[in-house]
């Protein structure tokens, strides 16, 4: 009876916690949203919201960046998943490792650099003028948002398309074509509706990370979108204002109805299990110029991914980097000035390291409950932790702020919204999904019976969770750590509403604040570098050890 | 053969080193149900495709209707196949599926509209049009990748192994409405099949194939009857293929087993002997075999099962093992392992190799 009892008592733990810092902050949005001044219930605030020229504009520019930035994405995604999925092509390794670069980099990181390369006086603009005599305005203020966003994001359809071309059965087309059904109209009957769950799930996840998203048009010097908006109210005018509150409550509902849209896209009708050889389309030889155009698409896309990087990576290097093609110079001074400022990058090693921690801790125990007990409600413990992926990190901040700036730490009085261990818990939270998708992933691999067969030898729940669970979900609960960890280091929407004093600032606050004079970009840039090698480095690093860990399990299938 | 309707010559497929399909002659005339039997990795789902337009040939014709149709796409050779895993499209209701291949056809939509509850009638699939895939059974999956094919009115109709999806039960009714299908319509019917019993049960002519190779062609029956080969003699029931020479009439196998009374023109390797061929007596159990005149050996049980309707032994005699089937009654006596036992066969009914 003691398992359970230890079991239930972490169940009732987790709850806790997930329903105070989850939770509740969110509910302290949307309460406060609903006040006056006085504190009485009104539907005031969302009256003037709609009454403010300023807001309406905001709210449109949202939308309408976000709409874009799935469009453009689009055109990035769908001929590389095509490519990928429907010839023979030896790009396509090419196209599936180019699909995760831009993840590892958050688009606020490489914002500035992208305006040096892109802008009107960018790198590529000054060549164009000089050659054609023309510019194009790519970073013009909202088309710099829509062009940064859609770089990083379009992963996200490319990634979901080709699952989902994959998925399709080569008998679905021959079935048409002993029909009579050739050529476009083959692909407009049956492919285009076959492939579009996995699309539309690709575009909604772009949508919602761009609705979202507060770094890129503040580093852009777009202040007219929803979340500049909520953010510039709650700093300047103060957490009392409700007009942040209001617009957190938009950004929530507007990233529920995207993620909504995405499980009703995939889910529902099943149209994997009634295609049961899967395998893909009947793959066809590039003809030459086919080829030649393929990989023309490819390289563009290929540079424009890359772009980014390498833009970072010269303006971290670069002495003055103005109206010219290239930095006047190189130097390695800025590296100097970040690791005299090396706190940020402790701060966010103990940040990062300990919420990734709290996750692991959290996901091994909330997955074990879920797949391996009867307790009740147990499966809703999986859906709150799941649901920090559709609250957006700004709202979450704001809600700390206001929920916990109300109480004061014991031993100094001060409020515990500005103690530096609430951006852990907050980078715990946020990241919780991540650690919770990889131990759900291991432990759905891992047969009952090994336990039941420990048990039926006599061992108690403790041994079994040492000496059988543990051990073959190292794997998993490492990858997961690693996947929180790096994401974490850097995550800016939530911290920077929570970030108290420069000391207690971790890495992503740091280039976010230097990038923003002209000054600092060098160093911004060097901490902008340093954040993607170690998200990079992790991102490989779980890889691998997944990969190691199919291995493993090959040779256990073999034994039995 | 002016009647055939297919005709396939000197085909020969391979992918890479891998020589699939090895000078296949065949002709299918028409409105026969013609089945192509094998076990898996034979060729014979490669040969379907390609008469579909779904592999290409390196050498060889395929004549349909007389035309050869090595140049065409599949879309244009108006033949039907029904996969093996139905591929009915999911994001389409069931009139959706059926009514595909005559919207390709430009036909008008009232036509369509009629053509399609008149062949959902014949498949007997009335009142689910509006249903998706996903909502109807395994066999009513089957019946709806059928209409779709048949709506169209394909001049001759492909059936990838289509019962395989299916559990037993089933399997013998759904057996059975093919056929009636295919004598309603008169359509020339290719079935694709490892199931031997399907296929003796099915088809009015059947082709064996192992290993690229067609090894035997001809109605079921006779290719019962007599076998070219050990591996027909052996995919279409069960037989004791012995090797040995002839000489004067007198088979003598390896280890030294002598079969006399054998016509006087047999000549071969070995002689096939089918179990039921074969009758079981011993001294606890005479049934007057003797008086009989057939030939007589001396052998030991090695291995008994009870199969219900049957028994089935295992019988040494010099050391073959042969495989002897008795019909089971309810007062016969069943012998055991080690029991020593007289093995009778007639010899003038035996088949050679």
């Amino acid at each position: 009876m003691f398992k359970n009892l230890f079991l239930k008592s972490t169940a009732i733990f987790i709850g806790l916690f997930l329903f105070i810092f989850l939770a509740v902050p969110i509910v302290q949005v949307f309460y406060v949203s609903f006040l006056d001044q006085n504190g009485h219930f009104t539907f005031l605030n969302f009256y003037d919201f709609f009454q403010s020229a300023l807001f309406i504009e905001s709210l449109y520019n949202s939308f309408y960046v976000a709409s874009m930035s799935v469009i453009l994405a689009s055109f990035f995604a769908i001929p590389l998943a095509y490519f990928t999925a429907r010839f023979n092509f030896k790009g396509s390794v090419l196209i599936q490792s180019l699909g995760f670069i831009p993840l590892i980099m958050p688009p606020f990181v490489g914002a500035v650099a992208m305006k040096l390369l892109f802008g009107t006086n960018g790198s590529v603009n000054l060549m164009l003028d000089q050659w054609f005599g023309f510019k194009i305005p790519f970073m013009e203020g909202l088309n710099g948002v829509i062009f940064v966003e859609s770089i990083h994001y379009f992963p996200f359809i490319l990634i979901n398309l080709i699952s989902s071309l994959n998925n399709i059965d080569r008998t679905m087309e021959e079935s048409a074509q002993t029909l009579g059904s050739k050529g476009f109209r083959l692909f407009r009957r049956i492919v285009l509706p076959l492939s579009m769950p996995g699309y539309i799930a690709g575009a909604s996840l772009v949508f919602l990370k761009v609705f979202d998203d507060l770094g890129t048009p503040l580093l852009l010097d777009v202040n007219n979108m929803l979340a500049p908006q909520a953010y510039l109210r709650i700093s300047s005018i103060g957490i009392n204002d409700p007009m942040g509150y209001v617009i957190g409550v938009i950004l929530v509902l507007t990233s529920v109805a995207a993620v909504w849209v995405a499980k009703l896209a995939l889910g529902g009708k099943d149209y994997s299990m009634l295609q049961k050889g899967g395998g893909g389309m009947v793959k066809r030889n590039f003809l030459p110029h086919q080829k030649f155009f393929a990989y023309s698409v490819v390289f563009l896309i290929l540079f424009l991914v890359l772009s980014p990087h390498i833009a970072l990576a010269l303006l971290s290097f670069g002495t003055i980097w103005s109206f010219s093609v290239l930095p006047d110079a190189f130097t390695f001074s800025h590296y100097k000035a970040v690791f005299e400022n090396s706190v940020f990058i402790k701060n966010t090693m103990l940040y990062c390291s300990i919420a990734a921690f709290i996750d692991i801790v959290l996901a091994f125990f909330i997955s074990y409950i879920v797949l391996r007990t009867k307790f009740v409600g147990r499966q809703l413990l999986d859906y709150i932790a799941m649901s920090a992926l559709a609250i957006p990190g700004l709202v979450l901040g704001i809600g700390y702020l206001r929920t916990f700036y109300s109480v004061n730490l014991p031993w100094n009085d001060k409020p515990l919204a500005s103690w530096w261990f609430m951006i852990v818990i907050i980078l715990a939270v946020r990241r919780l999904p991540y650690a919770l998708r990889a131990c759900n992933a291991v432990l759905m691999q891992i047969s009952k019976y090994l336990e039941e067969s420990a048990e039926s030898l006599g061992a108690k729940k403790t041994t079994i969770f040492r000496k059988i669970l543990i051990p073959l979900m190292t794997g998993g609960l490492l990858a997961g750590f690693i996947t929180s960890f790096s994401t974490a280091t850097v995550e800016l929407s939530a911290t920077i509403m929570l970030v108290s004093t420069e000391t207690d600032a971790p890495l992503a606050y740091a280039i976010y604040s230097y990038m923003q004079t002209a000054a600092g970009r060098g160093p911004g840039a060097g901490f902008g570098v340093i954040g993607v090698l170690i998200v990079a480095a992790g991102t490989y690093l779980s890889q691998l050890i997944i990969e190691k860990n199919y291995k493993q399990r090959g040779m256990e299938a073999k034994i039995d | 053969m002016s009647d055939s309707i297919i005709k396939i010559k000197n085909i020969n497929v391979s992918y890479g080193s891998n020589h699939v399909l090895k000078d296949i002659n065949l002709n299918i005339k028409n409105k026969d149900f013609y089945t192509f039997l094998g076990p898996s990795g034979c060729g014979k789902t490669t040969l379907l495709r390609l008469i579909a337009g779904f592999e290409k040939s390196q050498s060889g014709e395929v004549f349909i209707g007389g035309q050869e149709v090595s140049s065409l796409n599949s879309w244009e050779r108006n033949v039907g196949m029904v996969f093996q895993n139905y591929a009915l499209w999911p994001h389409m209701t069931v009139y959706k599926n059926v009514s595909f291949g005559l919207e390709e056809k430009k036909i008008d939509s009232k036509e369509i509209e009629k053509k399609v509850a008149e062949v959902l009638e014949l498949v007997d699939l009335n009142g689910l049009s509006k249903r998706y895939p996903y909502q109807l059974s395994g066999g009513q999956q089957q019946r709806v990748a059928l209409a779709r094919t048949l709506v169209v009115k394909p001049k001759v109709l492909l059936l990838d192994e289509p019962l395989s999806n299916l559990d037993a039960k089933l399997r013998v009714q759904m057996r059975k409405e093919l056929l009636e299908l295919h004598h309603k319509l008169d359509i020339t019917t290719i079935f694709v099949t490892h199931d031997q019993e399907e296929a003796n049960a099915m088809s009015t002519n059947l082709a064996i194939f192992n290993e690229g190779v067609v090894q035997q062609m001809g109605r079921p029956v006779d290719l019962y009857n007599n076998p070219t080969n050990a591996f027909v003699a052996n995919f279409l029931g069960t037989s004791n293929v012995i090797e040995g020479e002839f000489k004067n009439s007198v088979f003598t196998s390896k280890n030294g087993m002598m079969i006399k009374g054998i016509g006087a023109d047999a000549k071969g390797t070995s002689v096939l002997l089918r179990p039921q061929n074969l009758y079981l007596e011993n001294k606890n159990n005479s049934l007057g075999l003797r008086s009989l005149s057939l030939e007589e050996f001396e052998g030991t049980v090695e291995n008994q099962e009870f199969l219900g309707n049957i028994v089935r032994y295992v019988v040494n005699v010099k050391n073959h093992s042969l495989v002897v089937d008795t019909l089971h009654e309810v007062d016969k006596k069943i012998y055991h392992p080690k029991e020593k036992i007289n093995i009778f066969l007639d010899s003038k009914k035996i088949k050679f190799l």
